[in-house]
């Protein structure tokens, strides 16, 4: 799987996080200029209902995985 | 109707079926569930990713929709050194805030079917060959197809109470894996972050930004 990446506001160098991480209030580091990011207190029900339904339809899939006919 | 359907299916599956339908089947189911996920994907990517807002004329008629990409804020913090009245070195911390569209934050690039396994033996029931004759230019000429017709080999088990059971198996082994993003939603992802601007939040510790 992919890592997760968003650039850094300040120094445009990538910052790998986990949303899951990120939804329970982890802050994550640029390990260019140390500066830390994290999610607004505001914004985690917008993340928290977009990522339960994300996983709702990837879920969905997976029990496409095997099929025995 | 459903009922010849039904006879004729069964007339085929004691005559055999084409080898290449046979083979091409579980592919062709395969490559439908793909569009599915995608479809839903794509689905996915305009209910909750997107805000979606009706363009009128001038009578108020809803002429088309516009998508605009949900926004999420999202904050940094960052040591800065600066100087006190006394030009002695001190360390604050300062805290910007920055907006980010949600499918940022979501791994949408994990559902596509990447790899099918098709495994069953089969018996070969009959074979065929048809003869096309075509004329070109004057020439007469000649081509043999062959055809195999066969059916999945099928166990047969017989229990105790005469019963018998016979059982054919068509294993197909699917997997969804990661591929890289759409072409579009990839374009959106880097115009989002070039355009990324941290705006400094109130602090009352630091007097610049209160």
């Amino acid at each position: 799987m992919n890592e997760q990446t968003i650039p850094c506001p300040t120094c445009q160098t990538k910052i790998a996080f986990d949303p899951h991480a990120l939804l329970q209030g982890a802050q994550f580091v640029c390990a260019n200029c140390q500066g830390v990011i994290g999610l607004a207190t505001d914004s985690v029900p917008i993340v928290e209902e977009t990522m339960n339904k994300f996983d709702q339809m990837r879920k969905d899939a997976g029990q496409m995985k095997k099929v025995d006919q | 109707m459903a009922q010849n359907s039904r006879l004729d299916i069964g007339k085929k599956r004691d005559q055999g079926v084409d080898v290449g339908s046979m083979i091409s089947a579980p592919l062709v189911a395969a490559s439908a569930a793909n569009t599915d996920m995608m479809r839903h994907q794509a689905k996915f990517l305009m209910d909750f990713c997107f805000n979606k807002s009706d363009v009128k004329n001038e009578k108020g008629e809803i002429v088309d929709y516009q998508y605009a990409p949900r926004m999420i804020e999202m904050f940094m913090k960052k040591s800065v050194m600066s100087h006190d009245e006394n030009h002695d070195p001190t360390f604050n911390t300062e805290e910007f805030s920055f907006q980010v569209p949600v499918l940022t934050l979501i791994p949408i690039n994990s559902l596509a079917v990447d790899d099918i396994k098709v495994q069953f033996d089969m018996e070969i029931i009959s074979q065929t060959t048809q003869t096309y004759e075509s004329t070109d230019g004057g020439q007469k000429n000649t081509e043999q197809r062959a055809q195999l017709l066969g059916k999945i080999s099928s166990d047969s088990s017989s229990s105790s109470n005469s019963s018998k059971r016979n059982s054919s198996k068509l294993h197909v082994e699917v997997h969804a894996g990661p591929l890289p993003l759409p072409v579009g939603v990839n374009a959106i992802l880097e115009m989002y972050a070039k355009a990324i601007l941290p705006i400094p939040k109130k602090n009352p510790n630091n007097p610049k930004h209160s």
